[in-house]
């Protein structure tokens, strides 16, 4: 494939990092928006926060430098090590706030070259990447990024002793084996060229790999430093080459970032200092809004979202973006009676998706098949074939053998029991008794693998818009052991089909075909699990803050051109 | 011969006894004496009430409590909707009639705090008994073991059985219980170790009878007064011990209505529909207030020092 066809497809496809985040519902539950009620804060309104006069008006002024931004998170940070930050606060941070990646996402989701000096240039047989990297770019130590640099993180990401969450993403990389297995700490297949050169080679052609190179986990760290801090780094040694420095992290209450003087893109950002406050229950957070004592609240509460809706000037300081996220109500095949398909068929004919939506307060979007608008595959002709029928349902229960109904079904609800509780009630309606497990995932996640909770309630959020991330770790055979499969489906079909086009060009007609049959194969045929709706990046802002735009994949604030008037 | 010699008492009894006053019973007297506490008997006439409402919640409750009326049980928002004819109570954040639930929960919550407590008294009355009773050896290490549990931090250790057992009604049951007894246990040991050293009872040992029948007829009738006492002051407590376990979450499973369930779930309505946790929240301050007098009335009315007084 050529460089100009890929850079073409690149350019053209609204393709995000891809990240596989299974945050237990708390974040879905909370991540609640719209495209329809929020008419205010369009996701494409890239400068203001709303239709507020005095902001506008103050806007037309233009960007000034200064200020503390404020921002209040519900959980702790974890590590400021790029593969480590896993949870919202430091994902963000790590992701958004004091790294760069080789490449990133405009506001606009058009995919650019940041610490990349170019897009790499790819060989005929679609493996081998050469990247060139930007020069002059500065560490916030003031030393000047190297190709090093880059091949240093793709390697210490991957090493035994370093925690990662997405390590299984570079799989494709030549050499990942022998540094997972902890044989080397080499990655053979990323070699350097010279000083700002790096070349990556693949084991088989990936038409999403440049994407991966763009999530967090990806973002660049000094290599002498990093060594150098030991167990320090990430913790009290922090430094990248993003728009903000590092200053201080008190854990459990509150990170403190500053402006990067240094900043490789001239005269970002603009403002001054980020304060994070850490562990601030999301109760205790609106009423810090309402206070202004913050500039940004992640996903407000469900309950409070008809207030904030019905109030024009709270309405207008939401901030919104296509989210990338499905709900998902999973089941696992591999034993009875999950294994019947008439009864999954009877499932996804009970669950009344409307009355979620509602519940939702009409914020989220219900889905037919599992992907979202903004992917390539997405087919809006696309319907399921089993639209809400209780009746057919009970007598699919019935020539099931399940007429009597079913007792003692456990289904997984992360924390959003509400939902749970709805999809609990229309469960009932066709004879199916469930009993909650409510919490975190991890602390289910081996019952549900082991089958002794046969539905689970899942949120997934895409980090790039292309059913490739969809699939790969939830759909195929292979991940049942090395992804998300955890309710034992398995179609071989769809591996073959997975295998085949995964050689293609992104955009190729073939493949995005194959991945919608293989929607089809999912939802219709096999009925493995039946999607919900899919919620868009909600949160609240303030008026006097410009630029601030929630990240579709992150669902934090851009903070990198955000700038704020004086109060 | 008997007949004869017994009036002769009789008219001797008679001539001591002051002319005005009834024999009565023990029983009989305290009642009595409840019946004058106008809070406590106010008190309880409302508790019965509660329970008699718990008990006929499926016939008076106007809807199923897990019923979810998705289209006039909640605004075209989604809000939960305010007392109304329709909902008296109005509704929770699934459409469910508050009305419905909190009769509903009243029989779960009101059920789980008395068998609990029950239980916990029965383990107390053993316990404390037996120590009591048998003293030495038997006395010190019982008494040990309440210790040892005393010290325990206990509302943890039941958080971590109830995750460990899955939270259920039984399990919540078994846990408040569990950590519920060691208080009232050293009460009765130290009324029983009282008891026990009273003429009477070496009487009842000096004619040959049994000593499991001197603690069945003598000396549990002597605690029986403060058992009684014990059971319903415990209640309270238990109460809360459920409202609190539900309250995180690992009460009583969902969908079924408990009190302390009602206000977990309420918690993120607090400003959009503070009614979802107003009233179980009342509902459970009414019921303690209501047990801690029925209490004091109690304690009032058995006090032996108070017998034939107002």
């Amino acid at each position: 494939m050529s460089k100009q066809k890929i850079d073409l497809i690149l350019r053209q496809s609204y393709f995000l990092s891809r990240r596989a985040f299974l945050r237990t519902m708390a974040a879905a539950g909370g991540v609640l928006a719209t495209g329809s009620l929020i008419t205010a804060c369009a996701p494409v309104a890239p400068t203001s926060s709303g239709g507020v006069a005095p902001a506008a008006q103050s806007e037309q002024a233009g960007p000034k430098i200064g200020g503390t931004y404020r921002l209040v998170g519900t959980g702790d940070i974890r590590s400021l090590d790029p593969p480590a930050a896993e949870s919202s606060e430091d994902w963000w941070s790590a992701g958004m706030v004091l790294y760069n990646c080789l490449f990133f996402y405009t506001k606009e989701g058009a995919f650019y070259a940041d610490l990349a000096a170019d897009f790499p240039t790819i060989s005929a047989n679609g493996t081998v990447y050469t990247i060139p990297v930007r020069q002059g770019v500065k560490f916030h130590n003031g030393r000047e990024l190297k190709a090093a640099d880059i091949k240093f993180t793709l390697e210490h990401q991957l090493w035994p002793e370093v925690y990662s969450w997405g390590k299984s993403y570079m799989e494709n990389m030549v050499g990942y084996d022998e540094v997972i297995a902890g044989t080397t700490k080499d990655v053979v297949g990323v070699k350097l060229i010279d000083d700002y050169t790096v070349e990556i080679t693949l084991k088989k052609p990936q038409a999403v790999f440049p994407a991966l190179l763009s999530m967090s986990m990806n973002a660049i760290i000094p290599m002498q430093e990093c060594l150098e801090a030991g167990d320090k780094w990430g913790f009290s040694v922090v430094i990248g080459t993003g728009p903000f420095k590092f200053v201080e992290w008190r854990a459990g209450e509150v990170a403190i970032y500053a402006r990067n003087p240094d900043y490789y893109k001239t005269g970002l950002p603009y403002l001054d200092r980020i304060e994070l406050s850490l562990n601030v229950d999301s109760s205790v957070q609106m009423l810090r809004w309402e206070n202004d004592e913050t500039e940004w609240m992640d996903n407000p509460p469900s309950s409070e979202l008809p207030r904030l809706l019905s109030k024009p000037d709270l309405k207008a300081q939401l901030r919104t973006s296509d989210g990338l996220t499905t709900q998902r109500l999973g089941m696992y095949v591999a034993k009875p009676p999950f294994d019947d398909l008439r009864v999954r068929q009877a499932v996804a004919m009970a669950i009344d998706k409307s009355a979620l939506v509602k519940k939702r307060n009409g914020t989220v979007t219900l889905l037919e098949g599992h992907f979202t608008s903004p992917m390539l595959q997405y087919d809006k002709e696309f319907k399921s074939q089993y639209s809400y029928d209780v009746e057919k349902a009970k007598a699919l229960m019935q020539e099931a053998g399940f007429g009597e109904g079913v007792k003692g079904v456990r289904m997984y609800v992360a924390l959003d029991e509400e939902i749970g509780q709805l999809l609990q009630a229309d469960l009932l309606a066709i004879g199916i008794q469930t009993e909650l497990a409510v919490g975190q995932w991890k602390d289910w996640r081996d019952q549900i693998r082991a089958g002794e909770i046969q539905l689970f309630h899942y949120s997934w959020a895409a980090s790039f818009p292309d059913a490739y991330d969809y699939t790969s770790a939830w759909s195929t055979c292979a991940a049942i052991e090395t992804g998300y499969n955890d309710g034992n489906y398995c179609n071989k079909r769809i591996d073959v089909l997975v295998e085949k086009v995964e050689a293609l060009p992104l955009q190729d007609p073939e493949r995005i075909a194959a991945y919608r049959e293989i929607q089809d194969i999912v939802i219709n045929q096999d009925v493995a699990w039946v999607a919900l709706f899919t919620p868009q990046q909600l949160a609240a802002g303030k008026s006097y803050v410009h630029d601030d735009f929630v990240s579709p994949i992150y669902g934090w604030p851009y903070l990198e051109t955000a700038w704020m008037e004086e109060k | 011969m008997r007949q004869s010699s017994a009036l002769p008492t009789r008219q001797l009894n008679s001539q001591f006894a002051p002319a005005a006053e009834k024999p009565t019973t023990w029983w009989a007297d305290a009642l009595r004496r409840f019946w004058v506490q106008r809070m406590a008997l106010a008190a309880a006439l409302l508790l019965m009430a509660m329970m008699v409402l718990a008990l006929l919640a499926p016939w008076v409750a106007p809807y199923d409590p897990i019923e979810q009326f998705r289209d006039i049980g909640l605004s075209t928002l989604g809000e939960p909707v305010s007392p109304n004819a329709t909902f008296w109570l109005g509704t929770d954040g699934l459409g469910r009639d508050l009305t419905s639930r909190m009769l509903h929960g009243a029989r779960i919550s009101l059920g789980i705090a008395i068998t609990a407590n029950s239980i916990s008294i029965l383990l107390a009355l053993l316990i404390g008994g037996i120590a009591g009773f048998a003293g030495g050896k038997t006395d010190f290490f019982l008494m040990r073991f309440v210790d040892l549990v005393i010290s325990m931090p206990t509302f943890f250790i039941s958080l971590l059985l109830v995750v460990i057992l899955r939270p259920g009604i039984w399990v919540v049951i078994l846990v408040v219980s569990l950590f519920s007894w060691t208080a009232p246990a050293r009460v009765f040991r130290s009324q029983i170790l009282h008891v026990k050293q009273l003429d009477f009872i070496h009487a009842a040992r000096s004619v040959g009878t049994a000593e499991h029948r001197i603690f069945v007829r003598h000396l549990l009738p002597h605690i029986l007064p403060m058992v009684i006492i014990y059971l319903a002051l415990g209640i309270p407590n238990t109460i809360f011990a459920e409202a609190a376990l539900s309250f995180l979450g690992l009460g009583v499973p969902p969908p079924a209505p408990s009190w302390g369930a009602m206000i977990q779930n309420g918690m993120d309505y607090y400003r959009a529909a503070p009614w979802i946790a107003f009233f179980p929240g009342l509902a459970i301050m009414l019921t303690v207030v209501c047990f801690n007098q029925v209490a004091r009335g109690l304690r009032e009315a058995m006090d032996p020092t108070r017998r034939g007084r107002p």
